[in-house]
């Protein structure tokens, strides 16, 4: 039996290379199409959004309070801080303090996600929360579902190592999601 | 068809009937030809065997003087008795050109036949004829037309037991309705309950009838008919052919079946394709389907000496087939620089296809990977990798995000047997990988955004990930030879 070995043309990936070697957590657009939430919205739906949009720079920023929704080809969507949100910015950070605990809410906790086809799964809606951040400074910070469909996973990691969240917001993704349709427009309607 | 010169009592000598005395012979056969039952069925109640006499038929007409006037359907079988039947089963079956060399058929009669049978016995019991309790069945005479047709034509026989089936089904609505008053109609109890009136169902509620029963509600001899049965369908089946092998992926973005989304070919070969054509070109069959010992995904290649599988060939029309045939398919795929390619194919018996679904549980496969970091590891860090990848490492890994939309969500245990990494330049890295079956190979480098645990990015605590991967082996032996 001949086995010649395998060889790799470098080539084709130079630029991969020197696009990731400068931000290596864009790895993560090579699996993902990135979208963002805006979560402070969600509260202020019911009022009038007027107000908010003529606000000046800054306290626009600190309002958006945005989330990525990372989807997968299979439409599933992971849920996480976007590196805008005042947690992840390095100006805003600072004054919130670290994080020390994420809460997920009742309803997630004790949700049953088993069997292939998850019939069980805890029902989400853009608005419904998932999560209460909480940092050394007494700040909170809502984490919202962002889409509509059915609970897959929430990270448990989260509740015994808390800082992940800052250190690498990609493993310190919140939930993950099964949109209830295929259709990219109404499984993205919540988002910007 | 001239008539012979034998008389009536020389050839009654020679044959067994249910009769001793020939003029009794001749009385019960003109009664029941004046009953609307037609010859073929009048021999059958004299209780003649399967043979020669039936295919002498209007000879014994003449000599039992039946009379020729009888336009009607029989009674008894519902015009299904005629030679025609044989020849339309017959073109049709050469119009497929099936290689079989014996044939079994399957054939389903009209359920009122039954219960005209009952009726048809007690006729003659009532008008002493007597029945032989073997008298030839409506379902044993068409097999007996059809085998003679068919070796005449074809050179192929009947027998009890075969790869190749003849599927007959006969419906009469004129008499559809004739079993009813034997089914009991219990809708008051719920349905479960309620007998359907299914063959057996018939046959039992006949056994159980009483013949004053019987006849109160039906009549002997049976009615007379306006229409024959239709022969409604003939169905040929084969079974199915199986060639089993190995297959090579050579190049990317060919997935093992085709792979379709919404109308659209997301990849334009699928290996089941390439391998498939081919085959059903030369079984000349209708489908096929190709199962592997595993699969690798439409981006991954398959080297080394490939991954077993096998071919299922659906109701094939050719199965008589040379190695030759089978090897040329294999020469010409590698002729014509194929994506993909096989080896060892070769025709294997339905048993030696378990082997490859029993193997893609329990064998290791062997990867080769081309990895990326996000910064150089410098050489004690890959030395020490190296050390781990002797060992064995457990992994738990979370049913990857790219699957979990179809498989449970669970944490498996998989083994990487061995590991090792080799520098090629800058960022990018080769790994040698064997791994237990079922193993995620992309998720252990990258860690699946943590969920993956131990994995190549946290062993060099630098993010990670992969290029290109390729399966070198898949241990299994198979094919058989």
């Amino acid at each position: 039996m001949d086995s010649v070995p395998i060889t790799y043309e470098l080539g084709a990936y130079e630029q991969l290379d020197r696009q990731l070697q400068a931000q290596p957590e864009l790895y993560v657009n090579r699996y993902f199409a990135e979208h963002f939430y805006e979560c402070a919205l969600a509260g202020k739906r019911k009022l009038e959004q007027v107000e908010s949009a003529s606000e000046d720079a800054s306290n626009s920023v600190i309002n958006r309070e945005r989330q990525y929704v990372r989807m997968a080809p299979n439409k599933l969507c992971v849920i996480g801080l976007a590196s805008s949100h005042p947690l992840l910015d390095a100006e805003l950070k600072g004054p919130l303090g670290e994080i020390v605990k994420v809460e997920f809410a009742d309803n997630v906790v004790n949700s049953v996600i088993k069997g292939k086809s998850k019939k069980q799964s805890l029902r989400l809606t853009p608005d419904t929360k998932l999560c209460t951040i909480h940092t050394a400074n007494d700040k909170q910070f809502i984490v919202r579902a962002a889409v509509k469909g059915k609970l897959m996973e929430w990270n448990q990691r989260l509740e015994s190592d808390p800082g992940l969240v800052q250190r690498s917001p990609e493993q310190g993704f919140i939930a993950i999601i099964k949109p209830n349709t295929d259709d990219n427009s109404k499984i993205l309607e919540a988002c910007v | 068809m001239a008539e012979s010169a034998e008389p009536l009592s020389g050839f009654f000598a020679r044959h067994k009937t249910a009769f001793n005395d020939i003029e009794q012979l001749q009385q019960a056969a003109v009664a029941l030809h004046k009953s609307n039952v037609c010859v073929w069925c009048v021999l059958r109640f004299l209780g003649f065997e399967l043979g020669s006499v039936y295919q002498q038929q209007t000879d014994i007409a003449a000599k039992l003087k039946l009379s020729n006037t009888n336009d009607s359907p029989c009674v008894a079988c519902l015009g299904i008795l005629n030679y025609d039947l044989a020849d339309q089963v017959v073109s049709k079956y050469r119009e497929q050109q099936f290689d079989a060399t014996d044939v079994v058929i399957g054939i389903e009669l009209p359920k009122s036949v039954v219960v005209r049978h009952r009726s048809m016995q007690l006729y003659c019991s009532s008008n002493k004829i007597p029945v032989l309790s073997d008298m030839v069945d409506i379902k044993d005479a068409i097999k007996y037309m059809i085998s003679q047709q068919l070796s005449r034509q074809c050179d192929i026989h009947v027998v009890g037991e075969s790869g190749m089936r003849i599927d007959l089904v006969f419906i009469h609505s004129e008499s559809s309705s004739e079993c009813q008053f034997l089914v009991k109609q219990d809708i008051s109890r719920n349905r479960r309950n309620a007998n359907g009136d299914s063959r057996t169902t018939i046959v039992n509620e006949l056994a159980a009838c009483s013949d004053e029963k019987f006849l109160a509600s039906f009549t002997s001899p049976p009615p007379a008919i306006s229409t024959a049965a239709r022969l409604e369908t003939i169905a040929f089946k084969r079974a199915s052919l199986f060639v089993g092998g190995r297959y090579l992926k050579l190049e990317r973005n060919v997935s093992q079946t085709p792979f379709i989304i919404d109308g659209r070919r997301v990849t334009e070969f699928s290996v089941s394709e390439i391998i498939g054509e081919p085959l059903k070109l030369l079984t000349r069959c209708d489908s096929y389907n190709l199962v592997g010992s595993g699969r690798e995904d439409a981006d991954v290649r398959m080297l080394g000496d490939g991954r077993p599988f096998y071919l299922e060939c659906i109701n094939p029309r050719t199965t008589q087939l040379e190695q030759q045939q089978i090897h040329d398919i294999e020469h010409n795929l590698k002729q014509t620089n194929s994506p993909v390619q096989v080896r060892q194919l070769q025709l294997i018996k339905p048993e030696d296809t378990k082997v490859i679904k029993e193997g893609e549980e329990n064998k290791t496969k062997h990867y080769c990977a081309l990895v990326w970091f996000a910064n150089q590891l410098s050489e004690e860090k890959l030395e020490e990798i190296n050390k781990m990848g002797q060992k064995e490492i457990v992994l738990q890994q979370k049913t990857p995000i790219r699957v979990l939309h179809r498989r449970a969500p669970l944490t498996r245990p998989k083994k990487i047997l061995s590991l090792k990494v080799v520098h090629i330049r800058g960022r990018f890295y080769k790994a040698s990988i064997e791994s237990e079956a079922g193993t995620y190979i992309k998720e252990f480098v990258h860690g699946d955004l943590g969920r993956t645990v131990p994995s190549l990015a946290q062993m060099a605590n630098e993010t990670a990930d992969i290029f290109e991967l390729d399966v070198e082996k898949v241990s299994l032996d198979f094919p058989p030879s």
